[in-house]
């Protein structure tokens, strides 16, 4: 936290030239740096808690299911993709060298991941930044086998990550087909080119036009199913915010 | 090496990216699109200091990669996007401040 700190003095001179609310960007920002050392300061409502649990187990269990071996490491240190996305690079380098070497002291090879942003950083972004960066990176998506579903017509809201830089977009589509799930689409509001950003990755820069953005692809979404399934927590959260007559899912909530 | 300049000069103006672009058609606003940014990439990365809509334009970019698919020139616009933000944010006193 200590070593945040004059980043997000930076952050917050810069955000407020934006013209975002002081208050509520020093908070999300230390939230934000809380997060990326691992303290926490702005702690997650009990009921976001369950949820992000009631997932990560069910993912543990499919991969249990698919006989895939892994482990959880106790301290595990975020990817900084934050960093990286906001656009502070050169502390996002500084960040993911020391988490590579945490990773090489703990005997890592391979990482399994739960989201877009954490894979997209670690495959793609790590290897421009750490020298020698060795560790495989896998998707959870590509090693389970669901057999069930608790839903059976959805909409996919695609992650942009998943869908136009980590070339996922056909993988999800296709574990839905395998447990018989019918997902409404319409070239222009789920096709690869067209499918819409939920805001979220300005949500600490620019809530108000985040929540907009959020609502306008709600609006879309609700068109073609009262249910949505989402791949990444950041459009979970953010489209979760934005109302509507709709149902959000995690795919991980959904197939088991 | 990106030459983010020669990307920016790539650009025809045709348009065509505002249409897919989430915070364009929130907002409306040029400076919230593509061709908008790219605009505004250029002023960061080439003039001394820049308004304080320069910077409002370039951080509020998803990342998202619409833009992209539909550029009939290929534009990288994030990357670009992303080199004219990190070379703003490496000394953000170039950023007037609004009056
Ligand atoms: S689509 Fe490409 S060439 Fe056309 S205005 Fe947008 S960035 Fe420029
Ligand atoms: S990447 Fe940025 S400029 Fe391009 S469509 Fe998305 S928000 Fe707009």
């Amino acid at each position: 936290m200590y070593q945040l700190a004059p980043l997000i003095a930076r952050a917050v001179d810069l955000l407020e030239k934006v013209g975002a609310s002081s208050g509520g960007m020093r908070a999300r920002l230390a939230a934000a740096g809380a997060k990326l050392f691992g303290g926490l300061i702005l702690k997650p409502s009990e009921e976001e808690l369950r949820w992000a649990e009631r997932i990560l187990r069910n993912i543990a269990n499919m991969l249990n299911k698919a006989g895939v071996q892994f482990g959880v490491l106790k301290d595990e240190p975020y990817s900084g993709a934050l960093l990286y996305e906001l656009g502070f690079v050169d502390e996002f380098a500084d960040y993911a060298r020391e988490v590579y070497r945490y990773f090489k002291e703990h005997g890592v090879e391979e990482v399994i991941t739960v989201d877009p942003h954490t894979h997209h950083v670690l495959e793609k972004v790590y290897p421009e930044f750490v020298d020698g960066f060795d560790i495989k990176v896998v998707s959870y998506m590509d090693l389970v086998k669901p057999t069930k579903a608790n839903v059976s017509k959805v909409v996919i809201h695609d992650s942009c990550l998943y869908a136009r830089y980590l070339d996922r977009y056909d993988v999800y589509r296709r574990m839905l087909d395998s447990v018989g799930v019918v997902h409404v689409e319409d070239p222009y509001v789920t096709g690869k080119a067209y499918s819409g950003c939920c805001g979220g990755p300005i949500e600490s820069v620019k809530p108000d036009v985040a929540k907009e953005v959020a609502k306008i692809r709600v609006r879309q979404l609700a068109r073609l199913s009262d249910v949505v399934i989402t791949v990444c927590p950041i459009c979970y959260v953010n489209l979760s915010r934005a109302g509507g007559n709709i149902k959000i899912f995690d795919l991980a909530e959904v197939i088991s | 090496m990106l030459d983010a300049l020669a990307e920016v000069d790539k650009c025809a103006r045709c348009g065509f990216c505002e249409a897919v672009c989430p915070t364009y058609n929130a907002l409306r606003m040029r400076h919230y699109g593509p061709r908008g940014r790219l605009r505004m990439a250029r002023a960061a990365l080439a003039d001394s200091s820049v308004s304080s809509l320069v910077l409002e334009s370039l951080a509020t970019c998803l990342r998202c990669r619409a833009c992209e698919l539909v550029c009939p020139a290929s534009i990288r616009i994030v990357d670009v996007i992303m080199e004219a933000r990190r070379r703003l944010y490496e000394d953000p006193r170039r950023v007037r401040r609004r009056a």
